[in-house]
C-alpha cells in the first residue's frame, strides 16, 4: 500500500496545461482565482517567429476583458552569452519582459523557464528564472522581476512576443500553490 | 469520473502558513522541521518591516529555537535594480541575510520570493538558495539571487525569520516539505 503522509495537503496543485501554436498572443483567463495567492508557471519551448523578440506578459484585473498596459516596474537580467560573465538588461513599463533577449526562431529548446507569480491578490510580483536558447548551440540564462504597483488583484495573464512577432509555439503548465 | 487508482503521495506538502502582524519573528519548529522531508521550501509574500531600511534574516537552530546559530555561515546575494546590470552584494558569516535595506513604505512593493532549504534535518551542512524581489528604502525595485551554507553538522530542527532592527509588520510565510 502506498505511503500516506499524515495530515498533509498537496502543496502544489496542477491546474491547467496549454499547448500554444502559432498565434499573435496567448491569453489565460479563468485560471487565476482567489483560491490561490501564489502560482508556479512552467513555460518551455517558447519560440518567436521573428528572432530576438522578448517573451512578455501583461496582467488583467477584469478576467481578460482588458490587459494592463502601464504601471509596471520590470527588468530582465541576462547573461550575454553562455561563456561570458557580462550581463545586459531589458526593461519595460508596458510589456514586462520575462527573459530579456528572446530565443531565436530556429532554436531547438526555445525559452524554458519557471515563472513564480506571487501575491496575486495585490502588489503582484513575478519572478522568472531559466534558459534562453539563442540557436542550436548557444544557451544562456535569464532572470527577471516584475511588479505591478497596485493592490488590485489580478486574475488573468497575456503572453506575447514583443514587439510585433507571432509566437510559433510555447507550452504552459500552471500550478496553484497553497499557503 | 473520480480517480480510483492507487493512492499516490504528493511530492510536496504544505506544512504550515503563518501570517505576521507586528510580529517579532516567524518561526517553524521541530514539529515541522523533521527528517520526514529531504528538502524544505518557504514562500514569502507581502512582507514589510516595521522599521524602514531593515534587514530580513533567516536563522537556524539545532535545539528547537532555544538558541540560533550565529557563526559558520557563508552567505550572500547578488542583487540589481530592475533596470540596471550593476550588481551589488550583501553577505554575512552570522546568519542567512536574505534582504538588506527593505522599505517599510506600503506604497512600495513588499518582499516576495521563494527559498529552498537543503540538508536541514541531517548531519550534512545546511544550505539555502533563494530568489527574491523587494523595494530598497529610498531606492527602487530590486531582484536578488541568494545562496548560503552553514558549517554545522548537527541536524537543524527550527528556522526563524526576523528583521534585524524591528518587528515584521505584515506578511505570509508558507513552509513546504519535499519528500525524497
Amino acid at each position: 500500500m502506498a505511503y500516506r503522509p499524515p495530515s498533509s495537503l498537496p502543496a502544489k496543485v496542477f491546474l491547467k496545461r496549454f499547448n500554444v501554436g502559432v498565434s499573435s498572443s496567448f491569453t489565460m483567463p479563468n485560471v487565476l482565482t482567489p483560491e490561490f495567492n501564489n502560482y508556479e508557471i512552467i513555460i518551455y519551448a517558447f519560440t518567436p517567429q521573428t528572432n530576438v523578440k522578448n517573451p512578455s506578459m501583461r496582467f488583467s484585473y477584469n478576467n481578460g476583458s482588458s490587459y494592463i498596459s502601464s504601471g509596471y516596474l520590470n527588468g530582465a537580467l541576462i547573461q550575454t552569452s553562455q561563456n561570458a560573465t557580462t550581463l545586459s538588461t531589458a526593461t519595460s513599463t508596458t510589456d514586462p519582459r520575462l527573459q530579456g533577449t528572446a530565443p531565436n526562431s530556429t532554436a531547438l529548446a526555445g525559452g524554458c523557464f519557471y515563472l513564480r507569480l506571487l501575491n496575486t491578490q495585490g502588489f503582484t510580483s513575478a519572478l522568472s528564472f531559466g534558459l534562453i536558447a539563442a540557436n542550436v548551440s548557444a544557451v544562456r540564462y535569464g532572470r527577471s522581476i516584475t511588479t505591478y504597483l497596485s493592490d488590485t488583484a489580478v486574475n488573468a495573464l497575456r503572453f506575447a512576443a514583443v514587439a510585433s512577432s507571432n509566437i510559433t509555439r510555447m507550452f504552459v503548465l500552471v500550478y496553484g500553490l497553497r499557503e | 469520473m473520480a480517480y480510483t487508482g492507487p493512492y499516490i503521495a504528493p511530492a510536496t506538502v504544505l506544512l504550515s502558513t503563518q501570517t505576521a502582524s507586528n510580529s517579532a519573528s516567524i518561526a517553524f519548529d521541530s514539529s515541522l522541521i523533521t527528517s520526514t522531508y529531504s528538502t524544505f521550501q518557504v514562500i514569502i509574500s507581502n512582507v514589510y518591516p516595521v522599521t524602514d531600511a531593515d534587514e530580513l534574516n533567516l536563522d537556524i537552530s539545532t535545539d528547537n529555537g532555544s538558541t540560533y546559530l550565529n557563526s559558520g555561515f557563508s552567505s550572500g546575494d547578488l542583487f540589481n535594480d530592475y533596470n540596471s546590470t550593476t550588481l551589488g552584494n550583501n553577505n554575512s558569516t552570522t546568519t542567512f541575510n536574505l534582504v538588506t535595506n527593505q522599505s517599510n513604505n506600503t506604497s512600495d512593493a513588499p518582499i516576495c520570493g521563494y527559498i529552498d532549504l537543503y540538508s536541514l534535518p541531517s548531519t550534512n551542512a545546511p544550505a539555502c538558495v533563494a530568489q527574491l524581489s523587494y523595494f530598497i528604502s529610498g531606492g527602487t525595485f530590486v531582484q536578488s539571487v541568494f545562496s548560503g551554507q552553514n558549517t554545522s553538522l548537527t541536524a537543524i530542527n527550527n528556522i526563524k525569520f526576523s528583521f534585524a532592527g524591528g518587528n515584521i509588520s505584515s506578511g505570509t510565510f508558507s513552509l513546504y516539505g519535499v519528500f525524497g
